[in-house]
């Protein structure tokens, strides 16, 4: 396990590097500086296991929820860069999050509102189990709105997104295993968080070892004309073939 | 057990989008040539092969089966009909297709605005879902009862094609968002028709 820590470390240190000498942290600063915090967590982690065992647990939490709360610059980095060149998806990439938020936090409150014996996690993994969901659905959010509006991505955003989903997907499903199954399940849970997380290492290696930006540059053809143009333009033209198709297949 | 269920749900469900991302096709730079000719063949597609009315006329022509049903034996009405339900049926799936142009192009030209209207654009994305539905209902309907099952089918596809055909002419314009005289003056030949 202490090798896998060591190389983890490695690598984390290996993109950082590259994405300095590259000048990427430029381009992606919620990104690196996500990054460098989970790396900063783990030199100390890798002290405190060593030198303070006895407080490993506390402060293994304490960390866990550090990165956790960072793991939201990933997603933040991931809209910004998908959606931003695209002011009209990126305003309805917007609303779709904030929708997911609002809709979250009232299902929260709601809860603990009607259910006496209800409590939004019993314990600290329930709790990272379901801040990680959120961050799910908010991507799951994100990455509709990038199909609807048939957004083109580059490998670096394509290994972001797919590198940190990677990450959160498997690890929702893993503490909810370990929620359900209990204390006989950590192995698993452990054996499993490991090795999901170097896999979006390799991932983001891989994928960020040099700058390769989206297809959409500021060279973009922005369209003439208003919106409102646009859009009755396009539903004057489904009138017409629903019309059509109707009367053509009315009996 | 239900609490598992929801995250393992949400868990496979990100899982599933990840692979499509994985699975999507790394475009070339946005808004260079191809693009525009692929616009320009799209909005050919939808005035030039959606709904010409002569076509439309032909394929659901009843004077053919007619002239088949009273004039050849059996095999050959059969074998009449089996083809004219394959063109009937090849029709619909371009009418199918050009309605997924339209949404492509919409789509496109709609991420662009910052006033983009989001009732606007879920009104809309019902239309096309509902549209894309018509097409697959009238799909199955022609696959099942064949070319000449629903009987004012021929009649008012005729009488409505060229005024629709008018129609969309107009309502498409907006397709045109800028222009591509490069093109035009070039040796690439989509420009020049529409």
């Amino acid at each position: 396990m202490l090798v896998l820590w060591w190389t983890a470390m490695f690598v984390e240190g290996t993109i950082l590097f590259r994405a300095l000498y590259r000048k990427m942290v430029l381009k992606y600063p919620l990104f690196y500086m996500y990054l460098s915090v989970v790396l900063a967590v783990d030199l100390a982690r890798y002290a405190v296991y060593t030198l303070h065992p006895s407080a490993w647990t506390m402060f293994y939490w304490c960390t866990q929820f550090a990165s956790l709360v960072m793991g939201y610059a990933v997603i933040l980095e991931i809209l910004k860069q998908a959606l931003d060149p695209y002011r009209g998806a990126e305003r309805f990439g917007r609303y779709s999050v904030l929708g997911i938020f609002a809709a979250v936090f009232a299902f929260v409150a709601f809860r603990s509102a009607t259910a006496s014996s209800w409590s939004p996690a019993a314990t600290t993994m329930e709790l990272e189990r379901d801040l990680r969901a959120v961050q799910v659905i908010v991507l799951m959010g994100i990455l509709a709105v990038i199909f609807y509006f048939r957004i083109a991505i580059g490998r670096n955003l394509k290994g972001m997104i797919l590198g940190y989903g990677l990450f959160i997907g498997i690890n929702v499903v893993n503490l909810a295993l370990h929620s359900y199954f209990g204390i006989g399940f950590h192995p698993v849970w452990e054996f499993v968080k490991t090795y999901s997380y170097f896999a979006s290492l390799l991932v983001w290696t891989f994928t960020l070892w040099s700058y390769q930006p989206n297809p959409c540059s500021d060279s973009l053809p922005q369209p003439r004309g208003d919106y409102d143009a646009l859009a009755s333009g396009t539903d004057g033209a489904l009138s017409a073939i629903r019309s059509h198709l109707g009367r053509a297949a009315r009996p | 057990m239900i609490t598992l269920l929801f995250f393992s749900l949400i868990g496979a469900g990100l899982l599933l989008l990840l692979a499509l991302v994985a699975g999507k096709r790394s475009a070339g730079v946005e808004g260079t040539a191809r693009a525009l000719v692929d616009a320009r063949h799209a909005l050919r597609t939808l005035q030039g092969e959606l709904l010409p009315p002569g076509l439309v006329e032909r394929i659901f022509a009843k004077q053919d089966f007619n002239f088949v049903t009273s004039a050849t034996p059996q095999d050959v009405q059969a074998l009449f009909l089996r083809e004219r339900k394959k063109v009937a049926i090849c029709w619909v799936r371009q009418v199918h297709a050009g309605v997924l142009k339209l949404m492509d192009f919409h789509l496109g030209q709609a991420r662009f605005y910052a006033k983009l209207s989001l009732a606007t654009e879920m009104k809309l994305a019902l239309n096309f879902a509902a549209l894309l539905f018509a097409c697959r209902l009238v799909q199955f309907a022609l696959y099942l009862g064949g070319p000449y099952a629903v009987p004012g089918m021929v009649r008012r596809t005729v009488n409505n094609a060229a005024r629709l055909c008018e129609t969309s002419e107009q309502a498409l314009t907006f397709l045109e968002p800028f222009r591509v005289d490069g093109l035009s003056n070039g040796s690439t030949s989509d420009s020049g028709s529409s």
